[in-house]
């Protein structure tokens, strides 16, 4: 069959018009722009070369701070909901009694608002009236009680949590629907060649899984370094500035009206998401182009 | 082809029908709000409007730690509600609302006059009025302290930093917090600091003259460092408590009428709160000036939250409707006696105002040269950066920052605010 003519370039021309109007003409504005004193109090856009990155990067820079705050979400807030989404999804897959019941549960908090959730959790992780220390002083564990929101030590712990909370069934659903294109023919034979469960996790689950563990990585990736809905609505950057990310960044700058600042802020973002999802996309498929 | 006619003339009829409907009674007004700004009063007057004209006010109640970054973004982005809320000041009016561009110009409406005369500067630019302010003009954000407490203690109200150490050890060691602090709305922990702008200006004359100059920083008076250190040791000596970073505006009332504290920083109408919300509560409340820098100057302060009109919104005439609603005398009186929180309205109409004997006896003991200007309405690109000002005195309060480093930041955000308006004394 001649693929050519069965699909001729012409009709991806009007998707492709609007992608370029709507997605990478903005974005190539945008990075002029952070090259600009472009600010909200005057109707001139000056030039002003690298003087935004200039500030960026500058020594006594907080945007290190907040970098590096994005890049640790980053790690942690993955880690913490691929791995357990991972084992969850082994779990719903195995003949479990009521596990589209389960699995519905799991996924709801993914339909929530941030707004909600923000509300709801706000009330629950407060220190002294919340009801997760109300509860554990009740049982005697008040030493457990902390305040979970307001103590630097803590608010990156919540935020873990509830982000993770909210995402974990969103990305064990994309896990369900990989572990059912296996086929169970592998799992027979692995199993009378009597391979035990790590043995066919790491032999036949995660290879097969790859292109499921990649789409994950990715969407949590980009998720991650573009963060500011949870972190808006839980701590609002505080306790102090602890828990500022670039986006919250980008968001107060926008704020003051320094746009200039904001959009080479989103630059530099965009920059690294770009490099980290080139690279988890080639080391993800790098066994299979070898194979 | 008969049949198809048919439907084609139902359908355009109804929807002209639905559209003429549409336009007459669902005329929705959108209002934008922070949530300390608005009472049940603002709700009950809106639906009253709405049942006399038929428009609808859509009001949208934004959380205060949000709502002057978002107001901003909105603005910035060209979606901004028909009406929306901001805190006023004539220094900022241009950063902050830049009201040529987008606010309505309200210069002739008749309502224009029922504002205090003194008020409208903080609403009006170049000469012309874009706001409508309906603020109370009462000792505003004074220590309120429970005066029966004080009296069981062997307490009178401090005037010096050191007195407001020693009544704060004596409260702590009853087994109260001495002091109700929020920092979780983002602006509260500013007012000690800025209220007592009087007394900066009082040890160094001309002071607010020199920050608009760009003659003198921030960093360089030792008075603002000195406050700013005091701040950090009346949380440090546990004076708020030990959880005051999840302390939220709404539980002060509860906060002082069941003596889990003995003091905030509030406006005086708080004691008709108290009465409403705890009748058995039988404590007497009194107000004391902010002690910090041992200061005796009242704070001063013309401006305070108003309305403003979207320039590019589409309901311009029913925002009038709803503006001249409001300033009639009998719907300013509704407001006042249904907001316990305040005591007056600062109006020329003749409405019956309700001054509480604490309000008059505080004045009444203060001489004339000690009323100042309050920092936020004296000085330049300030106000603008309240909310980062309360993110960077709450980083102090936990360690991340120290006073020095607070004075610093105040600077470098007036220098970028200043040169990206031009402003000749930052050139």
């Amino acid at each position: 069959m001649n693929y050519r003519h069965a699909y001729p370039y012409h009709f991806i021309v009007g998707a492709l018009f609007l992608y370029l109007l709507f997605f990478i003409v903005p974005s190539l504005m945008g990075i002029y722009y952070s090259f600009t004193d472009w600010n909200r109090y005057s109707d001139q856009v000056r030039f002003v070369g690298l003087e935004n990155y200039r500030a960026i990067f500058a020594a006594k820079s907080v945007y290190y701070q907040y970098i590096g705050n994005t890049l640790k979400f980053t790690l942690i807030s993955n880690l913490v909901k691929i791995i357990p989404a991972l084992f969850l999804a082994l779990l719903f897959t195995d003949n479990l009694r009521g596990e589209h019941v389960h699995r519905t549960i799991l996924f709801f908090p993914a339909t929530l608002s941030f707004i909600v959730i923000g509300l709801v959790f706000r009330s629950i992780l407060h220190p002294e009236m919340g009801f997760l220390n109300q509860t554990l002083r009740n049982l005697g564990l008040g030493f457990a009680a902390k305040g979970w929101l307001i103590h630097p030590r803590w608010a990156w712990f919540s935020i873990y949590a509830v982000d993770a909370w909210r995402g974990l069934g969103y990305v064990m659903t994309i896990f369900i629907a990989g572990l059912q294109s296996i086929p169970r023919t592998y799992y027979e034979a692995a199993s009378i060649d009597g391979a035990g469960f790590f043995h066919k996790l790491f032999s036949i689950t995660i290879p097969m899984l790859k292109p499921a563990i990649t789409v994950n990585l990715v969407f949590g990736i980009t998720y991650s370094l573009r963060v500011f809905d949870i972190i808006f609505v839980l701590t609002n950057g505080g306790p102090g500035r602890v828990t500022e990310v670039m986006n919250t960044a980008v968001f107060r700058e926008f704020a003051l009206g320094t746009y200039g600042v904001g959009v080479a802020l989103s630059t530099v973002l965009f920059v690294v998401m770009g490099v980290v999802s080139v690279l988890v996309i080639r080391l993800m498929n790098r066994g299979e182009v070898e194979q | 082809m008969k049949r198809l006619s048919v439907i084609l003339v139902v359908c355009a009829v109804f929807v002209l029908t639905a559209s003429v409907v549409v336009g007459a009674k669902d005329m929705v007004i959108t209002e934008m709000i922070s949530q300390g700004w608005t009472t049940q009063a603002d709700e009950d007057l809106a639906r009253v409007f709405t049942e006399e004209t038929g428009i609808k006010v859509d009001r949208q109640i934004v959380p205060a730690a949000q709502y002057h970054d978002l107001l901003k973004a909105k603005l910035n982005a060209g979606e901004a509600p028909d009406i929306f809320w901001s805190q006023t000041n004539p220094f900022a009016i241009k950063t902050e609302l830049d009201p040529e561009k987008n606010c309505v110009d309200f210069t002739d409406e008749p309502w224009v006059g029922v504002m205090n005369p003194q008020r409208l500067p903080a609403v009006s630019y170049n000469g012309r009025v874009y706001g409508l302010m309906l603020w109370i003009n009462s000792p505003e954000f004074t220590f309120f302290y429970n005066k029966t407490l004080f009296n069981e203690l062997g307490l009178t109200p401090p005037t010096t930093y050191e007195e407001f150490k020693k009544v704060c050890t004596v409260i702590l060691n009853a087994g109260i917090i001495p002091i109700f602090e929020f920092t979780s709305q983002g602006w509260h922990q500013v007012l000690p600091f800025a209220q007592i702008g009087g007394r900066y200006e009082e040890l160094h004359p001309g002071l607010y003259e020199q920050l608009n100059n760009n003659q003198i920083k921030f960093a360089e008076i030792p008075t603002m460092l000195l406050v700013l250190q005091q701040l950090k040791e009346t949380a440090d000596l546990g004076f708020y408590g030990p959880n005051f970073l999840a302390n939220d505006r709404p539980q002060t009332v509860e906060a002082l009428a069941t003596r889990k504290v003995a003091m905030t920083l509030e406006n005086p109408g708080l004691e008709k709160q108290i009465r409403q919300a705890y009748p058995d509560c039988k404590d007497e409340f009194g107000i004391f000036l902010i002690p910090y820098a041992d200061n005796q100057t009242y704070p001063f302060n013309p401006n305070g939250p108003a309305r403003f009109a979207y320039k590019m919104g589409k309901n311009i005439d029913a925002v009038k409707k709803y503006f001249e609603f409001l300033t009639r005398k009998e719907n300013l009186q509704y407001k006042l006696d249904h907001t316990p929180e305040w005591t007056n309205i600062d109006v020329t109409v003749d409405i019956k105002q309700g001054w509480l004997p604490m309000e008059e006896e505080l004045i009444s003991k203060i001489p004339p040269e000690k009323f100042k200007l309050v920092l936020q309405s004296g000085v330049k690109y300030f106000n603008e950066q309240w909310m980062e000002v309360g993110k960077d005195i709450e980083a102090m309060y936990i360690g991340a920052l120290t006073p020095e480093q607070i004075l610093q930041n105040i600077d470098e955000r007036r220098e970028k605010m200043a040169k990206a308006q031009g402003d000749p004394a930052w050139r």
